[in-house]
């Protein structure tokens, strides 16, 4: 075996470690933030400190995300001005998307509009992860190593088959009272979950 | 523009069917595709007329989407058949769209795959209805439409890396990429609005659904692009 494959197979791993680390770490997050907030609740908290638990928490998984994405980039030795230019578009989505998130949730909770003021509340937090798939296909579109933009490519088309397949079984079993109810918003979060599995199948082709 | 001179191997599941043949009249080696720039024989005014009635048919579907049960699964047939016969009517109306025609041989397993995933689809929810779904049972039949769909994934991928020529490559991945993006710019959107109580329960399986109808109008949007 030469010493390129074995950098190569050495490199693989390594990206998947970094992907499930992600993984483990936002799960251990979304943990943390549960336990917080029921022991903020049992402690009969105001709805600043929760509000506070939940900036936090937000501020938390936006690290995360920032170290993989910085990580996964220098792992993969992509400095193209296009994958630069999604790192930061899709991380200002994304913070945008914290604050809004956060911020409607709470002037729903305690403010309790009606009517279209309601309606724009609970819109405005998906139009930053609207953004955020419109960041991605500009990307795709942008990118000019062509290596880089078959692999993307691919990796989101094996990501859009695994989300439609998942969502289909899913749907079925909550309709057959087998699972509980998953809301739709959770398709984006799970398909760019699946974007890592999709791109470490991409690159084996490429090995 | 020729597709890679790839004959029937003479085996495997899509030889098989080639050399049965007549079902599609896709034959190895393919006929010469037709003329892009041939137009319809009919007037403009008549085609958009026949489009915009099946526009105002699948609208009309939506709507009925609203009513309650019996009404609604009607509509929820209506508006497949309406979107369908769209994406067909366009590619009859518009020769010039007609990019279909250099799926060849895998134009078969394809629709073979579609139309399997569709009989698992509104089999899962008949035998719902008559309440053979419970326990587990249950499990099995919420897996069954999932297979044809993973079945369809995979000759596409087969097409794309076999059979298709760049551009036909370029245009079935952008639109699978638009119907995709659009499709999770609508469960997103629809998501927020059900966790904060303004839209109804949506159940996933309606995702795999909504992306299938938006393939099939990508292609057409996409196919006149590159005409």
């Amino acid at each position: 075996m030469s010493t390129t494959e074995d950098a190569h197979k050495t490199r693989r791993w390594a990206l998947a470690g970094a992907f499930l680390a992600l993984v483990a770490g936002v799960g251990a997050a979304i943990w943390v933030f549960f336990a917080s907030i029921r022991y903020l609740r049992d402690h009969h908290a105001g709805p600043a400190a929760l509000t506070l638990a939940s900036f936090i928490y937000g501020a938390v998984v936006l690290g995360m995300g920032w170290v993989f994405m910085r990580t996964h980039r220098g792992m993969t030795g992509t400095r193209s001005v296009a994958a630069r230019a999604y790192t930061r578009r899709f991380m200002m989505a994304m913070s945008v998307y914290v604050f809004t998130l956060l911020t409607a949730v709470s002037a729903l909770k305690y403010l309790r509009p009606t009517g279209a003021l309601a309606y724009a509340l609970a819109i405005a937090p998906a139009l930053p992860l609207i953004a955020a798939i419109g960041v991605f296909g500009v990307y795709l579109r942008e990118e000019t190593d062509e290596f880089q933009r078959a692999l993307q490519t691919e990796a989101a088309l094996w990501a859009t088959g695994g989300i439609m397949a998942i969502a289909t079984v899913w749907g079925f079993l909550e309709m057959f009272g087998l699972a509980p109810h998953v809301e739709s918003w959770c398709a984006f979060p799970i398909w760019a979950v699946l974007l890592g599995p999709g791109q470490l199948l991409a690159r084996r082709r490429y090995r | 523009m020729a597709p890679p001179s790839k004959g029937p191997s003479g085996k495997g599941f899509v030889d098989a069917l080639d050399r049965v043949g007549g079902l599609t009249g896709n034959r190895w080696p393919p006929a010469p595709p037709p003329s892009v720039t041939s137009d319809h024989p009919w007037p403009l005014a008549t085609r958009l007329m026949l489009i915009g009635v099946s526009v105002g048919l699948g609208s009309a579907s939506a709507g009925m989407l609203l009513m309650p049960r019996p009404y609604s699964a009607l509509a929820a047939s209506g508006l497949s058949l309406a979107c369908v016969q769209l994406s067909q009517m366009i590619i009859w109306f518009f020769p010039g769209t007609r990019a279909r025609t250099s799926l060849g041989r895998y134009r078969l397993p394809l629709l073979l795959s579609l139309s399997l995933y569709l009989i698992a689809l509104f089999g899962a929810l008949i035998l719902f209805r008559l309440g053979l779904a419970a326990g587990p049972t249950g499990y099995l039949i919420a897996a069954a439409p999932a297979v044809p769909l993973a079945g369809a994934a995979i000759v596409a991928a087969l097409f794309l890396k076999n059979d298709a020529d760049e551009l036909m490559r370029r245009m079935t991945v952008e639109s699978a990429l638009w119907a995709g993006g659009v499709t999770l710019v609508e469960t997103t959107t629809w998501g927020f609005l059900e966790t904060f109580g303004l839209a109804p329960h949506l159940l996933l399986w309606w995702v795999a659904v909504a992306f299938f109808v938006q393939l099939s109008v990508a292609g057409v949007v996409v196919g006149r692009r590159y005409r």
